[in-house]
């Protein structure tokens, strides 16, 4: 009887708040997996794809005699990841420790938007609803996302100015032009995955998945006349159905990207010197996260 | 259903009593403060065979994570007034606060406490210590999650999530001297001693 | 049953002419073309299929709004001029976008190699332009609208100050106003200034 006073004045005396983190996983959690592993295990690889080209770029930075020739070294590393992508989650610490080590912020950033990214794939993979249900449940989601200020990116539309207009633009593209096709069919693919998962039945949401892979994989056959990008591909543009549903997230995604297109601009541009990188980081990662800047009255204009 | 009662009322007047017991309103704040009170720069040494290495680092606090600090008191007894009290507090750092390593300036993104307030433990030895205050300052980590990785093993990654900070311990909030001092540096530990 | 079955070929005709005409309108601002022509420009220089000159010496850009007869044909022209030659003839390409302003097609235009093109310390030629012609699209500036929405051509000069500076002005024409639209910029790209002007 003392025993279980004692136990139970030990229990309720104790007072504890909540701690401010992205814990616990939400249940839907890499379900994507279970009902597209082809797709979850592209998007793993895309992982890699990026953590690899930025972590060779640093290691390199400043001595590329031949950018054309290290493009395609680093292709055929990649398309061998891609014809046989992970099954599991790699950290990026462990394939990119340098590129971890410099953009901490720019890390961050990523991180909780790429799990952002995941989240919303796993629901709309696995959802029985499709209605009002699924998309609180991605709302919910999507508002756990927003309220860690610390390392959200910002969901107000950017300029493209943003990714196109600093002193260090562009170089990526023009030094290495099938590798940032690549990625930017990364990025297609990644949208493309959201509009497919809204068709209303189950069976066309996997001949509508299918699709995308099989596009993906034509646009990057034949690189770099196989994709016809000529500028980042745009959330609102590649899912209408998604971005009518969610008008918030795409530009959530869409900053994200030129985020990762700034990264690489900034790692490839000899005006960016390597004890600058980690200073430059960190002022494009407020950037992102900052609402005003490079900010657009009008989302997506046409 | 007598002693259930019993035993109920027990509860209720164990609770009630710890409640009165408990926490001042204003002490929350006055973690806040000591946190807030660790020194805004240091410079420590790492003593090698060979040649002795430095690094030092400054800091301004930003944003609380918390609200307000974290606290639990642990009753042993049937004393409420003796307990012991553990307490946590993080607050994010400004941009610009960094450790100088290697000449390189390494941002430093928060500054978490795990701290042990034993000032109500009733054991008043001198070499007991009454206060505890573990301050990790850590480096790259913007969102302050640690330093054990939540959710591990499931959600994967590895099971300590900062892989750079400065640790020391505060055993004395009037002067706040950093002693016990370490850097984990990229994963790696060194023991260090205060410099300035 | 006659008339039944050609009441429904009927129907089946003016459905397929309704969507083939909703398929085939233009529905991309002009301001919009242009500045994804810039896009098309520069793919087309990183992919060696035209010549990086188009970057450093581009001059103008002249859009126009096709009538495509049918769903594939293109429904924009976007013909990027080089500074002239000697003989005033310039080189250029023409760019064909669809109805969502993404590119085609493109035929390159024989013409005298540039003369006299100034040359730019920052950012290039077609970065100036397409700088100038997100002013238009992304601005608050009420008088950038007509220019947005109708442009028909965008020319790009080097100017000294009289402080001194190296500027470059883009004047803009559009068929939504008689006024034509002059954005000044910086050589880093940041506009300085934008504002409508008597022709």
């Amino acid at each position: 009887m003392k025993k279980i006073i004692m136990l139970l004045i030990f229990l309720i005396s104790s007072v504890l708040h909540a701690e401010v983190v992205w814990y616990p996983s939400p249940p839907e959690a890499y379900k994507l997996g279970e009902v597209y592993p082809e797709a979850q295990r592209l998007l793993f690889a895309f992982d890699y794809g990026h953590a690899l080209v930025y972590e060779t770029l640093i290691l390199k930075k400043g001595t590329i005699k031949n950018p054309k020739e290290l493009e395609k070294e680093l292709l055929t590393r990649i398309f061998s990841i891609l014809e046989n992508p992970p099954y599991i989650k790699v950290d990026e610490g462990d394939i990119a420790p340098n590129y971890v080590y410099k953009f901490p912020l720019v890390i961050n950033l990523f991180d909780w938007s790429h799990m952002l990214h995941q989240f919303v794939l796993d629901v709309l993979a696995t959802s029985e609803d499709r209605g009002p249900v699924m998309v609180d449940r991605i709302n919910t989601i999507y508002e756990k996302y927003k309220s860690n200020k610390a390392i959200a990116i910002t969901d107000e539309c950017k300029s493209m100015l943003f990714m196109d207009g600093h002193y260090f633009s562009k170089t990526f593209r023009k030094q290495f032009p099938s590798f940032n096709l690549l990625i930017w069919s990364y990025h297609w693919f990644q949208i493309k995955l959201y509009e497919a998962l809204l068709a209303p039945t189950k069976m066309e949401r996997d001949v509508a998945v299918a699709n995308t892979i099989a596009q993906f994989k034509s646009l990057i056959s034949d690189l770099p006349d196989s994709a016809d990008f000529d500028m980042m591909p745009e959330t609102a543009t590649e899912a209408p159905t998604f971005a009518k549903l969610f008008p918030k997230i795409p530009a959530a995604f869409d900053n994200n990207h030129m985020l990762h297109d700034i990264v690489s601009d900034m790692i490839t541009s000899d005006k960016v010197p390597v004890e600058k990188l980690r200073g430059e980081a960190l002022r494009l990662g407020r950037m992102a996260q900052d609402p005003d800047a490079f900010k657009v009255p009008v989302c997506n204009q046409n | 259903m007598k002693n259930v009662c019993k035993v109920f009322i027990l509860v209720l007047f164990s609770f009630s009593a710890n409640v009165k017991s408990a926490t001042p309103p204003a002490a929350p704040q006055f973690y806040r403060d000591l946190t807030l009170n660790i020194r805004k720069s240091a410079e420590f040494k790492v003593p090698m065979i060979g040649t002795d290495q430095s690094y030092s680092y400054e800091l301004e606090f930003a944003d609380p994570v918390y609200k307000e600090p974290m606290i639990g008191d642990m009753a042993l007894g049937n004393n409420p007034a003796i307990f012991y009290r553990q307490f946590w507090d993080r607050v994010l750092l400004k941009d610009g606060s960094h450790v100088s390593i290697n000449g390189e300036d390494i941002p430093l993104t928060c500054i978490f406490i795990s701290g042990q307030d034993n000032r109500n433990s009733g054991n008043i030895d001198p070499r007991f210590p009454q206060f505890i205050m573990k301050v990790y300052l850590v480096a790259n980590d913007f969102s302050c999650v640690g330093p054990i990785n939540p959710g591990f093993p499931e959600n994967g990654g590895k099971e300590e999530a900062w892989d750079t900070y400065l640790y020391f311990e505060v055993r004395d909030p009037t002067i706040m001297l950093p002693v016990e001092s370490k850097i984990r540096y990229r994963w790696n530990e060194f023991h260090s001693v205060l410099v300035k | 049953m006659k008339n039944v079955k050609s009441l429904v070929l009927l129907l089946v005709l003016i459905s397929c002419s309704i969507q083939t005409l909703l398929a085939a309108e233009a529905s991309v601002a002009l301001g919009k073309v242009a500045e994804l022509s810039c896009h098309r420009l520069e793919r087309l220089v990183t992919l060696q299929k035209i010549d990086e000159k188009f970057l450093t010496k581009l001059v103008s850009l002249q859009i126009i709004k096709l009538t495509p007869a049918k769903p594939a044909d293109p429904s924009y022209k976007v013909i990027a001029s080089q500074y002239a030659g000697a003989d005033g003839s310039s080189i250029q390409v023409e760019m064909m976008m669809d109805a969502t302003g993404k590119g085609v097609s493109q035929t390159l235009k024989a013409g005298t190699e540039a003369q006299n093109a100034p040359v730019w310390s920052d950012k290039d030629a077609a970065s100036l332009v397409e700088n100038s012609l997100h002013y238009i699209l992304e601005s608050n500036n009420p008088e950038a609208r007509p220019f947005a929405s109708g442009l028909t051509s965008v020319v790009l000069k080097q100017v000294k100050t009289e402080q001194g500076e190296t500027v470059g002005r883009v004047e803009m024409h559009s068929t939504d106003t008689t006024k034509l639209f002059e954005v000044t910029l910086k050589e880093d790209g940041t506009v300085e200034s934008a504002n409508t002007i008597n022709p």
